[in-house]
């Protein structure tokens, strides 16, 4: 573990992706963190300047047709994506890996099994699945973070079974074994720290696809409307396209940003993991 | 080969059968009563409810629900939609085709443009066009669909009025013949352009990543060694060796073909399998969304299967009996 975080140093230097990520990264927690001081409204506050454009009065990105300050909401939607980002991925990622990590390391029929599961799994259509979920069972943030998360960790689950093999017959495993650990306490103290990075990266990128889902499902009106969204903004502005295409543009932008963020991180981790793609990718 | 197509078939059986029964559990353990949506009042009187109820079979338990389904479909016999009162495989028949009409369209030119383009960034590995098709590939797959739609039709449609906003026809175009077919490709133009962009990326990634990974194998080098035209090392070594990771792809992507252009169908009012899965819902029209998901599961488990064997006819190093 030690080894591979003096390597994702020294790949840091050299890895242009890693490098513009992380900044965008920090940027953007920042915008989350700080946004009840950045915002110059309260998101909530209807103003009375009614779909000013950018710069009118103040609205550096101007407001909706409700009077809402754009910039202020864009700021307090970034809480909501990055968390429910985040907390779906992580989700995902513990799932994987605990079952990818079974899988590999315990083997024969257990392993069998998992993965015949798990190829069950992928083919069912997901999407369609959250987008019932969240349609039937209502759409606070709670119910949108765990149902993407629980769709999403097939990929994760392989990657740890991938590790977990080439992992388990290692001297340093065997030896564990012949002093007499307990499985659960070699997989949890050894195979799953050892094999863990590759299932980061893989979760850096899944961040992404959590936010891009969680921006359609709100453009659909099936988020939170209690909260600030990104995707429930682009489709306020959705009816007022032409005269004040805005509203809309600027929390797409935002999206974008966001995703490609976790999308560069998540690929710049994976070239530091496997150098031989460095060339191909 | 038998015992492989046979556990294939297996498998895809199974995954049908749990999907569905998954998702009909979950329709009918949502809150939201069905008989109200019906009957259309917050409070109908008890003798509506009563003859609703039995009407539709809802009295029966879940389990007991599902064994009459499963038994229907066999038959042939996918419900009865009671928000449009008309049979559910007669609406899915209508809206599968506009659907299938603008998904296939924008994956076979996804496909084709981003293998193109993939293959010939990897011949250029690193040049500037490379570079710029990366970056590009980059921002695309970071759009959502939804978003770009607005955008396109904002820029092409709204502004330039070089396009059709939204929609499938023009009313004011001729109903029947070459003018019909004309008026629905002009409004095909704009949804196929947006599902195209989000898509290239992915095709163009895969199809440059495995061109390069085969171009750096030893055998290509060995070929290289002996003196081999660079041309025929390429088109006879390389592509068959790099194309089979798209075919993969290709074929994953064709299981999911009705499903994936649910937020394209809502941007451009698209009358199609999208539209009609997301109006579904919001009516809860139970036997609707399970013949939809039904379809769904049973076009994944087709495809995956067609695509494993032809994918084991391409690459004969896939081994049959496991």
């Amino acid at each position: 573990m030690k080894k591979k975080i003096e390597a994702v140093k020294r790949a840091y230097k050299n890895n242009q992706q890693l490098k513009v990520g992380t900044v965008l990264l920090i940027f953007l927690l920042l915008c989350a963190l700080l946004a009840s001081v950045l915002a110059p409204y309260s998101p909530y506050v209807l103003t009375e300047d009614i779909r000013v454009g950018p710069g009118v009065n103040g609205h550096l990105l101007g407001t909706d047709a409700l009077g809402h300050d754009i910039l202020s909401q864009l700021l307090f939607g970034a809480r909501t994506s990055l968390r429910i980002g985040i907390v779906a991925a992580l989700i995902a990622g513990t799932i994987g890996t605990l079952i990818g990590g079974i899988a590999g390391f315990f083997g024969g029929k257990v392993d069998k099994f998992i993965v015949e599961f798990i190829n069950v799994f992928v083919m069912t259509p997901s999407f369609f699945l959250i987008l019932i979920v969240v349609a039937m069972f209502g759409s606070s943030m709670k119910y949108v973070m765990i149902v993407i998360g629980l769709t999403s960790w097939p990929g994760n689950a392989r990657l740890m079974r991938a590790q977990a093999i080439s992992l388990r017959n290692r001297t340093f495993v065997k030896s564990c074994q012949a002093m007499g650990e307990s499985r659960l306490s070699i997989m949890f103290r050894h195979i799953i720290p050892n094999g863990i990075f590759p299932i980061i990266a893989n979760t850096t990128m899944r961040v992404s696809g959590a936010i891009l889902m969680e921006s359609g499902l709100s453009f659909l009106g099936l988020g939170d409307p209690n909260v600030i969204s990104w995707g429930q903004m682009i489709s306020n502005g959705k009816a007022y396209l032409t005269n004040a295409p805005w509203i809309s543009i600027v929390p797409g932008l935002a999206v974008v940003l966001t995703v490609l963020t976790f999308f560069l991180i998540g690929d710049g981790l994976n070239r530091v993991i496997a150098p031989k793609m460095n060339a191909n990718k | 080969m038998r015992r492989y197509i046979l556990k294939r078939l297996l498998t895809g059986i199974l995954m049908v059968v749990i999907s569905v029964a998954l998702n009909f559990t979950l329709i009918r353990l949502a809150p939201g009563d069905p008989v109200k949506m019906i009957a259309g009042l917050d409070d109908p009187n008890p003798e509506q409810v009563r003859v609703l109820t039995e009407k539709y079979g809802l009295d029966k338990s879940i389990p007991e629900q599902f064994v009459i389904y499963i038994k229907d479909v066999l038959h042939g016999d996918f419900g009865y939609s009671y928000v449009n009162e008309r049979p559910v495989l007669e609406v899915i028949g209508e809206k599968v085709v506009p659907t299938l009409m603008l998904s296939l369209t924008a994956m076979v030119l996804a496909v084709v443009l981003g293998t193109l383009i993939g293959v010939y960034a990897a011949r250029k590995n690193g040049g500037p066009f490379d570079t710029i098709m990366c970056n590009m590939s980059y921002l695309f797959d970071s759009t959502p669909s939804f978003w770009l739609g607005l955008i396109l039709m904002l820029v092409f449609a709204s502004t330039l009025k070089w396009v059709p906003t939204s929609g499938m026809v023009n009313l004011r175009a001729p109903a029947t013949g070459i003018g019909h077919v004309l008026d629905v490709m002009h409004h095909l133009i704009l949804p196929v352009s947006t599902l195209v962009i989000v898509q290239f990326p992915y095709y163009f990634r895969i199809a440059r990543s495995s061109v390069l990974q085969v171009m750096s194998e030893d055998f290509i080098t060995t070929f290289r060694a002996t003196g081999m035209k660079e041309k025929r090392i390429f088109n006879k070594y390389v592509m068959r060796n790099a194309i089979i990771p798209t075919i993969t792809v290709v074929g994953n992507s064709l299981a999911f073909l009705i499903s994936g252009t649910v937020y394209v169908e809502t941007v451009f009012s698209w009358p199609g399998m999208g539209r009609l899965l997301y109006s579904s819902i919001s009516k809860r029209d139970y036997p609707m969304l399970s013949g939809i998901y039904l379809i769904i599961a049973l076009s994944v488990a087709v495809m995956m299967i067609i695509v494993d064997l032809v994918y084991s006819v391409i690459d004969p190093r896939i081994k049959y009996d496991e």
